[in-house]
């Protein structure tokens, strides 16, 4: 996962709020979600004026952390509407990573 | 029941609650009902949703097995705070005082949740069991108490167990105002949320956030 973080790190600045421990969390949150209940893990990526671009509510709902063909699509949608400065090359490793991920989640599902 | 399993080819352990105890200690309130503990033993999801079970499962399939060999529960303990956030509560308790935490835990929800929340538990003495390995020696030599740790294995804080009670035994307060005390400082989402902004803002990058939860 070192080629993700890389390549994730030239485009987003990555931070996460802990809903229920963290001062003003909830109001962080209900903010982003527009007061929306979501399920966690959630996801949405913003541009440098606080504007929501895409969320991790994808055509079935929220991917969470995504493993399934669909969910691990749908996180790749949300890079390709907001990526700016990593290369293909980046992408296919992110790509790549996240189908790693999710055999070992399948696989571990399996014994 | 055997029969019942062999026919719909179940091929997972199934346990059948004799006396209902299991029902009870979980505070089952509803059927069916879904509790998952993970690779360490841990019980890491209670009362579940039907909904969040799958989600459950694969977060729990997503973190990594310790490499064999090369941990101990005391390690272990300090990698699960390291990541979660947490804070150690190291326990130096004889099973008579065991008891009488968890059944303070048991009656007052939001302790419990705090110390579930904001802790990691490390039982030095579980009754007749031997006592788990790799913990600080100084730890080992400890009178009945409780100790909080930080990730790194450093001490930040210990209370003796007989300054947890009051004249009608464990006291809910006095534990609440220790854990609450040591629990690890979480930053002010606001100006965790802002600086992110700004940053993203001045590195020509997007801002990703992630909303999580600590169970």
């Amino acid at each position: 996962m070192k080629d993700t973080s890389t390549a994730m790190a030239k485009d987003y600045v990555m931070i996460e709020i802990d809903v229920d421990r963290m001062p003003q969390g909830k109001a962080v949150a209900d903010r982003l979600t527009d007061g929306k209940r979501v399920g966690f893990p959630w996801t949405v990526i913003l541009d440098g004026e606080g504007e929501a671009l895409v969320t991790s509510d994808g055509p079935k709902g929220n991917i969470g952390c995504p493993v399934t063909d669909e969910e691990c699509s749908w996180f790749l949608e949300m890079i390709d509407r907001t990526r700016q400065h990593m290369s293909d090359a980046d992408r296919t490793a992110i790509e790549r990573d996240l189908a790693a991920h999710a055999a070992k989640i399948n696989a571990a599902r399996r014994r | 029941m055997a029969a019942f399993v062999k026919e719909q080819g179940i091929d997972y352990p199934v346990a059948a609650d004799v006396g209902a105890k299991t029902v009870a200690a979980f505070k089952v309130d509803s059927f069916p009902d879904y509790y998952v503990i993970d690779r360490s033993g841990k019980l890491r999801f209670a009362d579940l949703a039907n909904a969040e079970l799958e989600r459950a499962i694969t977060t729990l399939l997503g973190e990594s097995a310790p490499p064999a060999g090369e941990t101990t529960p005391w390690s272990e303990a300090l990698a699960d705070a390291a990541k979660r956030r947490k804070r150690v509560l190291a326990s130096t308790l004889d099973k008579a005082a065991q008891a009488e935490l968890g059944a303070v835990l048991k009656t007052n929800r939001e302790l419990a949740r705090s110390l579930s929340y904001e802790y990691v538990r490390y039982d030095l003495q579980r009754g007749d069991e031997p006592a788990p390995a790799g913990h600080p020696q100084a730890l080992a030599e400890t009178a009945a108490a409780l100790v909080v740790f930080d990730e790194k294995g450093a001490e930040l804080a210990r209370v003796p167990w007989a300054d947890l009670h009051d004249d009608r035994g464990l006291s809910a307060a006095r534990l609440q105002d220790f854990l609450a005390k040591n629990a690890r400082p979480h930053p002010d989402a606001e100006k965790h949320f802002a600086a992110a902004l700004a940053r993203a803002r001045a590195e020509d990058k997007r801002l990703l956030v992630h909303l999580g939860a600590p169970w």
